[in-house]
């Protein structure tokens, strides 16, 4: 009777701490998409810089409005031959891609969301404007005195070319420091590194370092001219707004 | 010459306009282009020689767009006959400026919902890859019969309403009829010109030798192309419905005056040619099922009356009347569905299956056609790959081994230095029977392309 009261507390007591890792990990996944979709909405200059396994460097530079946490548009700025494309990501998998060369913008699926986004090592998903709460299910593996460590696993609805992401979050501030994506095979496949600055009351991404480990390659993206709160209307996250270049 | 002189003005008087927003400067951006095209067959010509200076401008005042896109081309072989025209340095060194857009356009006009586009413009519309049947207000540009879906621009007056931030109502007018350019070059045959003659004791296809012309009347009634384009967002998916009231940009030949040797059966045919007019209802749409691409477009023409064309034949003494239908009056249908998706290991893959190509027109005389591309990128999109890039048509499905043509054009593009392309190509043409394709069986040739761009 002793040693089955002894193994119904011990039952109880796992499911509790299963429980309580469960909600903790929710909860630091919820405010790590806090801060990295803080205010009501942010501009940005970003400056990508491509390194190959040479050490050759090409760059792409492009503008970023950010509204909420699922719409996005980018438009690039340089190099001269990809000035004026701009993509435009709004909830629901809905996205547009706008050629100049074309005259039209035109729906693309998201079938695209594996490719490599203009040629640097983040994909469509990666750079996807969707909190991380409602793609991935957490799970807390670990911590440091610094850091979360938290595996994610797509939600069963998810589509993602991702079998799961080990994401290193700071503690107190609960920014990640580092991702580690792992393919559908379940092999290391990228791995992201964050600089995170703070401006006013809000910590924003200053720099990504995206390192995709099959071809050792890599792309640094830099975050510059930040603004918070400046009151974007949500007609810049149109159509309409997408084919003026 | 008095093109470029305008052009030229025009952009310096942009230029040194006294605006207030300095840090709204002219934005200039283009391209320069060379586009080599070298015959397979025969004594290994040329078919296409284009050097291309590609230039897009923008002035910004506030709400003012100004915007502008050219071309300055030297074009082809020399063109001189005589010793005389070596002193011309047009045809000893062809040359031509194509203004393809010049326009204003004013964001919020009346009100902040509303934007307005005056000027040489394209207005795009249909959501299909470069087969759009319901982009009818520009007229086709067929000069590179191989660059498919490209268009003039037009001048024209647009107004597009957003009452929602999903839904608009785009209405155009544009004034003046341009008839679509015609195929030049070694793709100068491509379009079959020929017209169906019985004779008492045989039928026979006559080629066109010569041409007349006539335009519609440059006024209000004549004239004039209008549209309207309703677009809007349901279910996940992108739609919208059109209507264009204006003339086919090819032309119909109405009249055809046949000289027939008695002796040789040579023949010399003239023909008149007119553009009809009809109205055109249109719908497309774009969405996705899964993560598949999918697409379709339909658009519904209804000639506003038919066409006949009266031929006169004259066989030594003899003069015979017949009459042809050129187009028939009863509506029809021409249509793209289509697919694109991206295949786990980058290999993209698109599909599209048209029911009548831009040159066909009239009940029944629509062909199938399907055109697949396939595109894979290596070294992070240095290097791309099209292998598989092309399509086949067929006339008729019950015959399809007497009546068919296929089209391959590979490609691979080098992007390895920034705003530098280099592509290396072919087009590959095969088939039977008499279809649109056919009239380039001879004509495989290798491309090299290479752009600049600043």
């Amino acid at each position: 009777m002793k040693t089955l009261r002894i193994l119904i507390t011990l039952i109880f007591t796992g499911l509790m701490v299963n429980t309580a890792f469960a909600e903790d990990a929710g909860s630091i996944l919820k405010k790590m998409d806090a801060v990295l979709f803080a205010g009501e909405d942010q501009t940005s200059s970003i400056r990508m810089i491509l390194t190959d396994r040479g050490g050759n460097e090409r760059v792409r530079e492009a503008q970023v409005w950010q509204k909420g946490a699922n719409k996005r548009l980018f438009r690039f700025t340089a190099p001269a031959a990809e000035a004026g494309i701009a993509f435009l990501s709004l909830p629901d998998d809905v996205m547009y891609l706008y050629m100049p060369a074309y005259g039209r913008e035109r729906r693309i699926a998201s079938h695209v969301k594996n490719q490599s986004f203009a040629g640097t090592d983040f994909s469509y998903e990666d750079l996807e404007s969707e909190k991380y709460v409602k793609r991935f299910t957490p799970e807390l593996l670990d911590e440091t005195d610094e850091t979360y460590i938290l595996e994610l696993t797509p939600l069963p609805d998810m589509r993602s070319d991702y079998s799961k992401i080990i994401a290193h979050i700071h503690k107190k501030h609960h920014y990640p420091l580092k991702m580690e994506s792992f393919d559908r095979g379940g092999q290391p496949f990228k791995v992201a590194e964050y600089t995170f600055k703070k401006k006013g009351d809000y910590w924003y991404t200053a720099e990504i370092k995206m390192t995709n480990l099959r071809r050792n390659h890599s792309t640094r993206m830099i975050f510059e001219e930040v603004a918070f709160d400046t009151g974007i209307d949500d007609s810049v996250f149109s159509v309409r707004n997408l084919t003026r270049y | 010459m008095k093109k470029a002189v305008f052009f030229l003005t025009a952009v310096l008087i942009v230029h040194t306009m006294p605006l207030p927003a300095q840090e709204n400067p002219l934005l200039w951006r283009g391209s320069i282009e060379t586009d080599q095209r070298l015959l397979l067959q025969d004594d290994r010509e040329w078919a296409w020689n284009e050097n291309r200076l590609d230039l897009s401008l923008e002035k910004r005042v506030s709400p003012l767009y100004i915007r502008g896109n050219v071309w300055l081309r030297h074009l082809g072989p020399s063109i001189v006959e005589t010793y005389a025209d070596l002193q011309d340095k047009g045809k000893v060194s062809p040359w031509d400026l194509d203004i393809r857009e010049l326009y204003a356009e004013v964001h919020g006009f009346v009100s902040e919902n509303i934007d307005l586009t005056i000027g040489r413009q394209r207005i795009a519309w249909g959501t299909a890859d470069r087969f759009n049947p319901t982009d009818n207000l520009n007229p086709y540009d067929l000069e590179d019969i191989l660059d498919f879906g490209r268009a003039m621009g037009s001048d024209a007056l647009s107004m597009q309403w957003y009452f929602t931030r999903n839904s608009s109502l785009q209405m155009v007018y544009i004034p003046r009829f341009q008839p679509a350019s015609m195929p030049r070059g070694a793709f100068a045959g491509v379009f079959d010109l020929s017209v169906p003659v019985n004779l008492p004791h045989a039928e026979m296809l006559v080629p066109i030798n010569e041409t007349t012309l006539i335009l519609p009347k440059n006024n209000f009634n004549e004239g004039s192309n209008v549209g309207f384009r309703w677009r809007s967002f349901l279910l996940n998916t992108d739609f919208s419905f059109s209507y264009v009231y204006g003339r086919d940009p090819l032309p119909l030949a109405t009249a055809v005056d046949i000289i027939i040797d008695p002796v040789t059966n040579d023949t010399e045919a003239l023909a008149v040619m007119e553009y009809p007019r009809h109205h055109i209802a249109g719908g497309d749409f774009s969405g996705s099922i899964g993560r598949i691409g999918i697409w379709g477009e339909a658009a519904l023409f209804i000639p506003e009356s038919g066409f006949h064309t009266d031929v006169t034949i004259h066989f030594a003494e003899t003069v015979i009347y017949d009459k042809v239908v050129a187009l028939q009056e009863d509506p029809y249908v021409k249509y793209v569905i289509g697919a694109d998706y991206t295949f786990s290991g980058g290999t993209y893959m698109n599909f599209q299956f048209i029911k009548g190509f831009l040159h066909e027109s009239g009940k029944g005389e629509l062909n199938d056609y399907v055109v697949i591309q396939t595109e894979r990128s290596f070294l992070q999109n240095r290097l791309n790959i099209q292998p598989l890039a092309g399509g086949f048509t067929v006339n008729d499905w019950n015959n399809i081994s007497d009546d068919y043509a296929w089209f391959l054009t590979p490609e691979i593009t080098w992007q390895g230095i920034d705003n530098l392309e280099i592509t290396l190509g072919g087009y590959f043409f095969d088939g039977k029977g008499n279809n649109f394709f056919m009239g380039l069986k001879d004509k495989n040739m290798i491309r090299l392309h290479v752009k600049a761009s600043f």
